[in-house]
């Protein structure tokens, strides 16, 4: 049973070599058509990963500039300011609550700027920051429905400006890595779809003599998934400037990238370029290839 | 080991075959003569499954070939070898190679390639000239490279469909004497041609097509 097993296991060795060379004999037979596809697939990624770092990023910018406001939270003169900053804490979405006495208030006012000497007429305020952007209207109504208070105002119109900055990046991105997507299908499935053609001989011996659909479809696949990757980690390097400046650019207001996102991005750039490469050959085969 | 039984082979309106009868016992040298359209190759189509009976069997073996899952087709064509008219080689590789190169395909060892691919070649009598490329080989050189990959996997059925076709009459018949003796030593040959000449030379079982219908099967036969 052992020695027919491992011959079993050398026959398989065997032919998943055989398909490894015939991958590669295709690659070499495709010459020069190699660059172009190899350039047109990484400048497609390049572009796609690029346009995701900046929609990944800019999200984060706006997730972190948004938790950044501060809602203003301003106490009637009758309400107890220990009381008050209790209740603001006790609503879960809120982070941080910093009280700012009247007192103190107008003491800074009085310092920076010229004031009348007339009787303090700033309230009692907290300046709240939420845990997520988010959250920011629920908390601000929440807010607003506390006893005591006076009023509540925050940034409304700076955060929905982010909102839509980042809806739009997302959605321009997508639109074109869609359009770059179809585009590298496309030249992939020609190329394969011409190799088909080139092979097509062989092929039909193959057939004939009764070697397996897998063995003749996988080297195209596997030509086109290559493709794919390769693609995939030369697009990695332009991806690593544009990451660097955008990480300079944020630091400029003060807030971190996340590493994260670029990593998460060259995983997708990876599984991109097989599912674009291997999708364009293996439409190809199918239809070209009758098996 | 064969057996059609009422086949009928249409494409659209125009019938391939129509209720095709006939049965090949193991070992047996049958040819299928008849003109152009007649139903030849669309009876060894049927038989390697490159087409599908529109109606009736196609036995192979045991196996109805017409109810056979795509999967399984290679299976069924690895005993079979299969012979064309136009001799289909890989250009630019040797005799060796194109003989080997299914075997290869198929995941066979390099000792038990080389030895098959050298006995398949002395079969066909080409063993000196194994580093030749199909381009340094004559036509009917090259028909014997496509026989020896046709039996390299050492199939019970050979298939050839105008496997002289393209070949002068005296190389003809050294081809159909090289089936010959393949079918001496047990193999079932079944071949399609219009060559009267050798056909009638041969007196082998001949079943004779016409418009798709089998008009003729006749044991030393001759092909009018």
């Amino acid at each position: 049973m052992s020695s027919h097993f491992m011959d079993n296991v050398a026959t398989e060795f065997r032919i998943t070599g055989r398909i490894l060379q015939e991958t590669l004999g295709g690659i070499k037979r495709t010459g020069w058509m190699n660059l172009i596809i190899v350039v047109t697939m990484a400048s497609i990624l390049s572009i796609f990963g690029t346009l995701s770092v900046f929609v990944l990023e800019t999200q984060l910018f706006v997730e972190n500039i948004g938790s950044a406001l501060k809602i203003s939270v301003y106490a009637k003169d009758s309400a107890n300011v220990g009381d008050l900053r209790a209740r603001i804490l006790a609503i879960p979405t809120v982070k941080e609550v910093e009280t700012i006495y009247k007192e103190q208030a107008w003491a800074d006012m009085k310092r920076q700027y010229q004031v009348p000497d007339i009787q303090n007429p700033l309230p009692n305020t907290f300046h709240v920051q939420v845990k997520r952007q988010d959250e920011i209207p629920d908390t601000v109504e929440r807010l607003k429905a506390l006893p005591g208070v006076e009023e509540v105002t925050f940034a409304k119109s700076v955060l929905d400006k982010l909102q839509n900055i980042s809806r739009l990046t997302s959605f321009i991105g997508l639109l074109v890595s869609i359009f770059l997507g179809t585009l590298t299908f496309f030249i992939i499935s020609n190329t394969i779809h011409l190799l088909i053609e080139a092979r097509g001989r062989e092929i039909e011996i193959m057939r004939m003599m009764g070697v397996g659909n897998w063995y003749i479809r996988l080297p195209f696949l596997l030509q086109g998934a290559a493709y794919g990757l390769i693609g995939a980690f030369i697009a990695y390097l332009p991806l690593n400037v544009v990451e660097h400046y955008l990480g300079l650019l944020f630091n400029y207001f003060q807030f971190s990238t996340s590493n994260y996102s670029l990593s998460v991005v060259f995983l997708v750039l990876v599984l991109m370029g097989i599912i674009v490469g291997g999708g364009g050959a293996a439409t190809s085969t199918h239809k070209y290839l009758k098996i | 080991m064969i057996k059609f039984i009422n086949t009928t082979k249409r494409y659209g309106n125009i019938y391939a075959l129509r209720d095709v009868n006939f049965e090949v016992e193991m070992g047996e040298f049958v040819f299928i003569v008849g003109p152009s359209g007649a139903g030849k190759t669309s009876i060894l189509k049927l038989l390697y499954r490159e087409e599908v009976a529109t109606s009736g069997t196609v036995l192979v073996g045991r196996v109805d070939i017409s109810q056979l899952k795509s999967t399984q087709v290679p299976k069924l064509r690895r005993r079979m070898g299969i012979v064309f008219q136009d001799f289909k080689l890989l250009p630019g590789q040797t005799a060796f190679d194109n003989v080997a190169y299914v075997l290869r395909a198929l995941g066979v060892g390099p000792t038990e390639t080389r030895k098959r691919v050298l006995g398949a070649l002395k079969v066909v009598g080409l063993i000196d000239k194994v580093d030749a490329t199909p381009e340094e080989l004559s036509g009917g050189e090259q028909q014997r490279v496509g026989i020896a990959r046709a039996i390299v996997n050492g199939p019970s059925l050979v298939i050839a469909d105008e496997p002289t076709g393209n070949l002068d009459p005296a190389t003809s018949l050294d081809i159909m004497n090289l089936l010959e003796q393949i079918n001496q030593r047990g193999t079932t040959i079944l071949i399609s041609t219009h060559n009267h000449q050798i056909v009638n030379q041969m007196q082998k079982r001949v079943i004779t097509m016409q418009g798709g219908e089998l008009i003729r099967d006749a044991c030393g036969g001759i092909y009018e």
